[in-house]
């Protein structure tokens, strides 16, 4: 606990302006979707999942890029939790801001919509997570040059072809069903999971 | 004090091999040419990167490297330092702080290349560890800040920690060391105590050049 604590605090202490930056203008943006669009069910909706789509990856690659790693493993001893705490603060604060949201746009008096709407909210954090884990990796290439070279340009080549050929191969299926269920998993396996296992093995390996 | 199994692969095929290591003294010099692997023994003790070691203590400070800092009011990285670390002493940094002629409300990208080299020094001599990592502390410093930090170093040594420095500057590390230790391609060609080096031989950079040539 006292590791977590400690990198939390670096955490804070040297990126308070960007976090406390991202409430007051989360919280201006959702007051103006609240005051100023006037249909309670897709206008607010749209880009509210926008805007939770874009944020938190915008706010982990600001915080991830100003403290470099080497600061919190000298001062905390290499682990973790940089990573965890880079990515997991920006997601919870966008999931706090965004369900106070749901909950006052449905006492709104033109509310048309349906108390679900929030899961929806919800959903558009699973599109998040990928954007900031794409942002680590443009970290990891530019600061920390863990992604370069001939080797990942023929990486992706493996990789698309491997996508490719099962593409190809899917393309015979005539079972509707089993099609979109492997669209799914191949969407699912490219967004979310490559730059998963990208981020997670290239942390390890990181050299500060 | 001994650390042992120090053990680090890099992708080119670099290895840092050390089987045992011991630090008889409170200051040791690690010497060696350009890509020895110096800076790598320093990193793997420090756990920088991701190689091993057996030892039996946490309490080991490295000094972070001068470009690494993150670009903030200088009082604001002092209170990060001392809000993460208890043995850090916010006196004897404010107190390098003048000695140094450093303003702490400025911002540490307002710096020039040495002064942010300094200043990575002094929070890693103001945190009173048992080990301290000073990797190459006196290059791009001036003679007179650089006598300031031997004082520094010297009295911190008194104080009982092991402070180990890996430098380019021998002549330097001679007036204060204990032990020197020689490395080249990963590994630990000679370690002796400086009494020894001053003993059968004109200075320590007749000692470096007869066994690195070897």
């Amino acid at each position: 606990m006292k590791v977590l604590k400690n990198n939390f605090t670096i955490y804070w202490m040297f990126n308070r302006n960007t976090v406390l930056g991202y409430i007051v203008f989360s919280i201006t943006f959702f007051l103006f979707c609240y005051f100023f669009t006037d249909v309670y069910n897709s206008v607010d909706m749209t880009s509210t999942a926008a805007y939770i789509v874009i944020m938190p990856g915008i706010i982990s690659y600001i915080t991830f890029k100003k403290v470099h790693l080497q600061q919190y493993f000298i001062l905390c001893k290499r682990s973790w939790w940089p990573l965890l705490i880079n990515l997991g603060t920006p997601l919870i604060l966008s999931l706090v801001l965004t369900t106070f949201y749901g909950l006052i746009r449905q006492l709104h008096p033109e509310f048309t919509g349906i108390k679900e709407d929030i899961i929806f909210f919800y959903q558009s954090h699973l599109v998040s997570i990928p954007i900031m884990l794409y942002a680590m990796l443009i970290i990891f290439e530019r600061k920390y040059q863990l992604i370069t070279g001939i080797k990942s340009l023929i990486g992706i080549l493996i990789y698309a072809t491997v996508f490719g050929v099962i593409a190809l191969g899917v393309s015979f299926i005539q079972d509707e069903q089993l099609l979109e269920n492997i669209r799914f998993a191949m969407i699912f396996i490219i967004t979310c999971l490559t730059p998963f296992y990208i981020v997670v093995k290239k942390y390890w390996r990181i050299d500060t | 004090m001994k650390i042992q199994e120090i053990f680090k692969r890099y992708d080119n095929g670099f290895e840092l091999s050390i089987p045992n290591m011991e630090l008889n003294g409170n200051i040791i010099g690690v010497l060696g040419h350009i890509g020895s692997g110096k800076t790598s023994l320093l990193k793997t003790i420090s756990r920088l990167n991701n190689g091993r070691y057996e030892f039996i203590t946490n309490e080991i400070i490295y000094m972070i490297e001068y470009d690494k800092i993150p670009n903030s009011k200088i009082s604001l990285i002092r209170d990060v330092y001392a809000a993460t670390n208890q043995n850090f002493d916010k006196q004897i940094f404010d107190e390098l702080t003048s000695q140094f002629d450093i303003d702490v409300n400025n911002f540490s990208s307002e710096l020039s290349e040495g002064q942010r080299k300094i200043l990575s020094f002094m929070l890693t001599i103001s945190v009173d560890s048992e080990i301290l990592l000073l990797d190459e502390p006196f290059s791009k410093i001036d003679p007179y800040n650089r006598k300031i930090i031997l004082n520094y170093i010297i009295q911190k040594a008194n104080k009982k920690n092991h402070i180990i420095i890996a430098s380019h500057e021998i002549s330097n590390l001679q007036r204060i060391i204990d032990q020197a230790i020689l490395i080249k391609d990963g590994r630990i060609i000679n370690s002796s105590s400086i009494e020894n080096i001053e003993k059968n031989h004109t200075d320590i950079k007749e000692w470096y050049r007869e066994n690195y040539m070897e």
